[in-house]
C-alpha cells in the first residue's frame, strides 16, 4: 500500500521522476501545435496541456523528494571500498537484461518484417529458434522441436481454428 | 420477484451448449495460463482477447469472463504454491497460503481457495442482480459532471493501490490518461500524438499497450532474472487434497465475512478486489482469538480474503456495466473488449440488451461451478504446469504475443508497438512504477476529457458546477474518502509519533 514507501530505492524514485518531467514536458510541448481553445471551449490541445503539466509537475516533485536520499545512496557508495564482487554480479545481470531484450525483441521483429513473406511456420520457426538464445545454455534439440511444435499450434489455433487468412508457406 | 425472472432468462441463455462451452474453455484455458507465473489476469486475458474477437458478443463476453474468473484462480494456485502473487488481489492469499503449502498443506489450501469462492459467487451473484438495475436507473440521471467526478474517483482509487509512493501511483494514471489521447480527437478531427504516423490514428490499441506492459516485461523480466526465478520442486500428495472437517469449520464465519466486506468494497469504484482483500485479511486478524498463528499457515487466512476477492470481483461489474466505470485495470480491459464488441457499457445496457446482461451475469455463478468441478479433479495438473521449465514457455509466450497482436488488424505495426511498449514495461518494473493504474487512466481518458469538455460547456468554464450538483459532490467526498482510508493510518502514526 501506498504508506510503506519507506523501502524503495531512492535512486529508482529520482530516475522515475526525471521521466516523468521529461514525459509532461514533451507532452506540452506536442500539445502546443493544437489549438488550446478556452475554459469553456476546450480545444483538442487543452486536456493534453493540463495532463501534460500535471505529469511534469509530479515529476519534479519526485526528484526534490529524492534528492538527498539519492546524494546519501551516491556518498554511502562512494565511502564504501569498491567491491568487485558485487561490479562483477552487476554487469552479469545487465548483460544478461540486455541479451534478453535483444533477443526476445529480435525474435518478434523477425516475426513482423518475415510473416507477410514467408508464411506463418517459417516466420514462427524463426521467432522461437531466435527468442531460445535468450537464455544462457540453449539446446539445438529441444529447440528445434519446440520450434516445430509451435508452428503447427500456431497453424492449428490461428489458421484453423480461427480461420485468420495467415498464409501457411508465404506467396 | 422480477429478478428472479431475469436471473431465470440469463440462465437459459447462458445454459445453452454453445455458451456454456465458452465459458468453460475461458474458465479453463484462464486457469492454465493464469498459473503460468507472471502472468496476471490482465496478460492472461489480454493475451487470449484476439482469439475472443471471433465470436458473437454475448459468448465472447462470457467467455472473457471465465477466463477472469480462471486467471485469478491460477494466480492464487501460483501464490500458494511459489509465494509469487501476480496482481495485489492475491498478494494476501500468499501470506498464508504458502506456509500452508510449505507445511505440506497445499492441497487443502487450494481446494479452500475453490470452495470459497464459489461459496462468494452464490451470495454476489444475488446482489448484483438485485442492485445492478436499480443502479442503472439511477446512473440515467447522471449528467457530463456526475461522470467526471466518477471517474476522478475511479482513477484516484487506482492510483492509491498502488505498491510504493502515491505520486508514482497518480503520476502513471496521469500517463494513461495522456496516452489515451493518442489518436484522432473526436470533437475537433484534429489527430493528436500521432507523430505523422497514420498507424495511430485510431488510437493506441488498448490491447497492444496490456500485451507489451503486463505479458512481454514481465518475459523480459524473468529471462533477465536467469537463475533466480523462483521454482516450484514440491509434490502435492492426492489423499492429502481434501481439507479436514476442522478446515471447513474454521472457515466458514471467515467466508461469511469476506464475503460481505468484498461485496461491499466491489461497489466502490476505484477499489475493486485489491482493497477488499487487504480489508478482509485485517478484519480476520482483529476478530481471531489468536492473531498470531496468521501469516504461519492460518486457514481464516486464506478463506477470508479470497472469499472477499471473488465477491468483489464479480460486485465490481455493478459499476462497470451499469455506470461504465470500471472499478480496477482488469475492468477496465473487460469494458474496452465490450466496446469493440460494440456493446457500450453504462445505464442503458440493462434496458437496451436485457439477454446480454443477464446471461453474462448467470455465467458468473456457472463460471464459478466450472471452477469447482475442474479444480478438484486438475489441481494435480496445474501444479505439473508450474514444473514446465521457463526455457521452454518462453518462446512459446512470445509466439503467442507475436501471432496475437498480428492477428488483431494483420497490422505489422501492432507487433512493433507491443514490442515497444514491453520495453517500456520492463523499464516501470525496474522503476518499481505499477502500470496498473495507467491501464485504467489509458481506457478512460477519452471518456474523462469527453464529460470534461461536456462540464465546462454547460457551465460557461465554471467549476463549482462539480461541487454543487449534489451526486457529483458525493463522488467527490468519496474520492477524498478513498484517500484518507489509505494514507490516514499511517499518517496518524506519524502525527502521534511526533505529539509523543
Amino acid at each position: 500500500m501506498s504508506t510503506n514507501d519507506q523501502h524503495i530505492d531512492p535512486t529508482l524514485d529520482l530516475y522515475s521522476g526525471a521521466i516523468f518531467t521529461a514525459i509532461g514536458l514533451g507532452a506540452m510541448i506536442t500539445a502546443r501545435n493544437y489549438p488550446l481553445g478556452s475554459i469553456d471551449r476546450m480545444g483538442p490541445g487543452f486536456f493534453p496541456m493540463v495532463l501534460g503539466a500535471i505529469i511534469a509537475t509530479l515529476g519534479i516533485m519526485l526528484i526534490v523528494k529524492n534528492l538527498e536520499g539519492f546524494r546519501q545512496a551516491r556518498r554511502r557508495k562512494h565511502a564504501a571500498a569498491p567491491d568487485p564482487e558485487v561490479d562483477s554480479s552487476r554487469r552479469v545481470g545487465m548483460l544478461r537484461a540486455a541479451r534478453s531484450m535483444l533477443f526476445v525483441l529480435g525474435g518478434m521483429t523477425f516475426f513482423a518484417l518475415t510473416i507477410e513473406h514467408i508464411g506463418l511456420l517459417l516466420s514462427v520457426i524463426g521467432l522461437v529458434i531466435i527468442c531460445s538464445f535468450a537464455e544462457t545454455g540453449m539446446k539445438w534439440r529441444s529447440t528445434l522441436l519446440l520450434a516445430l511444435f509451435m508452428a503447427a499450434l500456431s497453424a492449428a489455433i490461428f489458421r484453423y481454428g480461427i480461420g485468420l487468412p495467415l498464409q501457411l508457406w508465404g506467396n | 420477484m422480477e429478478f428472479i425472472d431475469h436471473l431465470a432468462l440469463g440462465f437459459g441463455i447462458a445454459l445453452s451448449p454453445e455458451t456454456l462451452m465458452y465459458c468453460f474453455i475461458g474458465v479453463t484455458l484462464g486457469t492454465f495460463i493464469g498459473v503460468l507465473p507472471g502472468i496476471g489476469p490482465l496478460a492472461t486475458i489480454g493475451l487470449l482477447l484476439p482469439v475472443t474477437f471471433h465470436l458473437p458478443p454475448t459468448e465472447a463476453i462470457i467467455m472473457i469472463a471465465g477466463l477472469y474468473y480462471g486467471a485469478m484462480y491460477g494466480g492464487s494456485t501460483t501464490a500458494i504454491l511459489l509465494n509469487l502473487p501476480g496482481t495485489a488481489a492475491s498478494v494476501v492469499v500468499a501470506l498464508d497460503g504458502h506456509p500452508m503449502a510449505q507445511q505440506g498443506r497445499a492441497g487443502p489450501a487450494l481446494v479452500m481457495t475453490t470452495l470459497v469462492s464459489f461459496a462468494a459467487a452464490c451470495v454476489a451473484i444475488v446482489i448484483i442482480a438485485l442492485f445492478a438495475p436499480p443502479l442503472a436507473q439511477f446512473a440515467l440521471r447522471f449528467g457530463s459532471p456526475e461522470y467526471f467526478s466518477l471517474m476522478l474517483a475511479g482513477l484516484l482509487g487506482a492510483a492509491v493501490l498502488v505498491n510504493g509512493s502515491l505520486i508514482k501511483g497518480i503520476a502513471m494514471v496521469i500517463l494513461g490518461l495522456l496516452l489515451g489521447m493518442v489518436g484522432q480527437d473526436v470533437t475537433s478531427g484534429i489527430p493528436r500524438f500521432t507523430f505523422g504516423s497514420m498507424s495511430l490514428y485510431d488510437g493506441m490499441g488498448f490491447v497492444v499497450v496490456i500485451i507489451g506492459l503486463f505479458g512481454l516485461a514481465e518475459v523480459l523480466n524473468n529471462v533477465a532474472l536467469g537463475e533466480k526465478r523462483e521454482r516450484f520442486v514440491g509434490k502435492v500428495p492426492w489423499r492429502d487434497l481434501v481439507p479436514t472437517r476442522k478446515d471447513l469449520r474454521d472457515s466458514a464465519g471467515a467466508t461469511a465475512r469476506g464475503t460481505g466486506l468484498g461485496s461491499l468494497l466491489g461497489l466502490l469504484p476505484g477499489a475493486g478486489p485489491a482493497m477488499s482483500t487487504f480489508a478482509a485479511y485485517a478484519v480476520e486478524k482483529k476478530v481471531a482469538k489468536d492473531p498470531s498463528r496468521f501469516g504461519k499457515g492460518a486457514i481464516e487466512g486464506i478463506a477470508a480474503p479470497e472469499a472477499a476477492n471473488n465477491a468483489a470481483a464479480q460486485t465490481s461489474f455493478i459499476p462497470t456495466l451499469s455506470l461504465g466505470v470500471p472499478g480496477d485495470a482488469t475492468m477496465a480491459l473487460i469494458l474496452g473488449a465490450m466496446m469493440m464488441h460494440g456493446l457500450v457499457p453504462g445505464p442503458q445496457i440493462v434496458t437496451s440488451s436485457p439477454d446480454f446482461f443477464w446471461a453474462l451475469i448467470a455465467s458468473f455463478w456457472i463460471g464459478n461451478l466450472l471452477l469447482l468441478i475442474l479444480n478438484l479433479p486438475l489441481v494435480g495438473i496445474w501444479i505439473k504446469m508450474l514444473s514446465i521449465p521457463y526455457r521452454i514457455m518462453f518462446p512459446a509466450i512470445v509466439t503467442f504475443i507475436s501471432i496475437g497482436m498480428y492477428s488483431l488488424h494483420l497490422e505489422i505495426f501492432d507487433v512493433f508497438l507491443a514490442a515497444g511498449f514491453g520495453l517500456v514495461g520492463y523499464l516501470f518494473i525496474k522503476l518499481r512504477c505499477e502500470a496498473a493504474p495507467l491501464l485504467l487512466g489509458l481506457i478512460l481518458g477519452p471518456m474523462v476529457e469527453e464529460n470534461l469538455r461536456r462540464s465546462m460547456l454547460i457551465s460557461r468554464g465554471d467549476f463549482s458546477i462539480f461541487f454543487t450538483r449534489p451526486i457529483s459532490l458525493s463522488f467527490l467526498i468519496l474520492a477524498v474518502f478513498i484517500i484518507a482510508i489509505v494514507l490516514g493510518p499511517g499518517l496518524y502514526r506519524r502525527w502521534k509519533a511526533r505529539a509523543a
